[in-house]
């Protein structure tokens, strides 16, 4: 799990989950899918916020979403979070191929309507 | 010179009381104090200044800053009053290593709770309480070690005076 604070106090965490247990996964199987999880907590800041989140990954030849338009990249916007609010758990599918490098990287990358920017970099083992 | 056991313990009970009741106490008082500088501040077109989530969110920063001064002042007035107790008693057996043990768990406390970000606490650990109301429940603890430490101490004292007139 990695986990970071966007400013004003926006509390982030991201995970890979076994889809039936949806236990957390450091080491990845191949051939097997996973669900890839953004938890926004709840804004801490007294103003409503805009949150785009940008999740990249950077060997899709062995590790790639499944439902999105491109096969490295899920996005998405959360409008308009308002103060004392949670957004939530999002989550998208990632398929694991054959292992290339046998570890992988996934970044994900928010960026708020006042420009204010965390990235958070989950490292993964691929067997 | 043994020390009454009401007295002993006295500064220890007051600060698990003050303790407990801030858990129940606290975010209450805090929301209701906000709740009423809002409605008694309206602006001049008649609206309330902060929303109900804001009141909440400030509430959040102000229980948060609360927590850390309870972990300082925790660590320094329950240390105080153990060290103030070996003092009075003479140094007893082990007592160095009392002391050492008494430092150590409070700045892990201290190191634990301060650099934390506003909503760490309000996270939720797997036995279902708030990480707030545990790190709460540990300085009870803490309070609770020193005060038996103190106890302890203060009987040996008694025990070893005891002795000492009697081969006088």
């Amino acid at each position: 799990m990695e986990k970071g604070t966007l400013p004003p106090g926006i509390a982030v965490q991201t995970r890979v989950l076994d889809i039936g247990s949806r236990k957390e996964i450091g080491r990845l199987k191949e051939l097997t899918r996973y669900e890839h999880e953004v938890n926004i907590a709840e804004n801490l800041g007294l103003w409503a916020e805009d949150i785009f989140v940008l999740s990249f990954l950077r060997n899709p030849t062995q590790l790639h979403y499944e439902s999105t338009d491109k096969p490295d990249t899920w996005e998405f916007l959360i409008e308009s979070l308002e103060p004392n609010h949670a957004a939530g758990q999002k989550v998208e599918l990632v398929k694991c191929e054959h292992p290339l490098t046998h570890r992988d990287i996934v970044e994900v990358k928010l960026l708020t309507g006042r420009n204010h920017q965390l990235t958070l970099s989950l490292k993964v083992e691929i067997a | 010179m043994k020390r009454p056991l009401l007295l002993v313990l006295m500064p220890y009970l007051i600060s698990v009381a003050v303790k407990v009741a801030g858990i129940f106490l606290d975010e209450p008082l805090m929301k209701d104090s906000l709740r009423d500088v809002v409605e008694k501040n309206p602006d001049s077109k008649g609206n309330h200044i902060l929303t109900i989530d804001q009141q909440g969110v400030i509430v959040k920063h102000l229980a948060h800053r609360s927590l850390k001064t309870a972990t300082v002042l925790t660590c320094f007035t329950s240390s105080f009053a153990f060290f103030a107790g070996l003092a009075e008693v003479g140094k007893p057996s082990g007592g160095a290593w009392a002391i050492l043990l008494v430092f150590i768990f409070g700045l892990t406390l201290i190191v634990w709770v301060l650099p934390r970000p506003v909503g760490y606490f309000n996270e939720h650990t797997r036995i279902g309480l708030d990480k707030g109301t545990l790190a709460i429940l540990l300085f009870c603890v803490y309070d609770l070690i020193l005060a038996l430490s103190d106890v302890a101490t203060n009987e040996n004292a008694s025990s070893a005076c005891h002795l000492l007139r009697l081969r006088q």
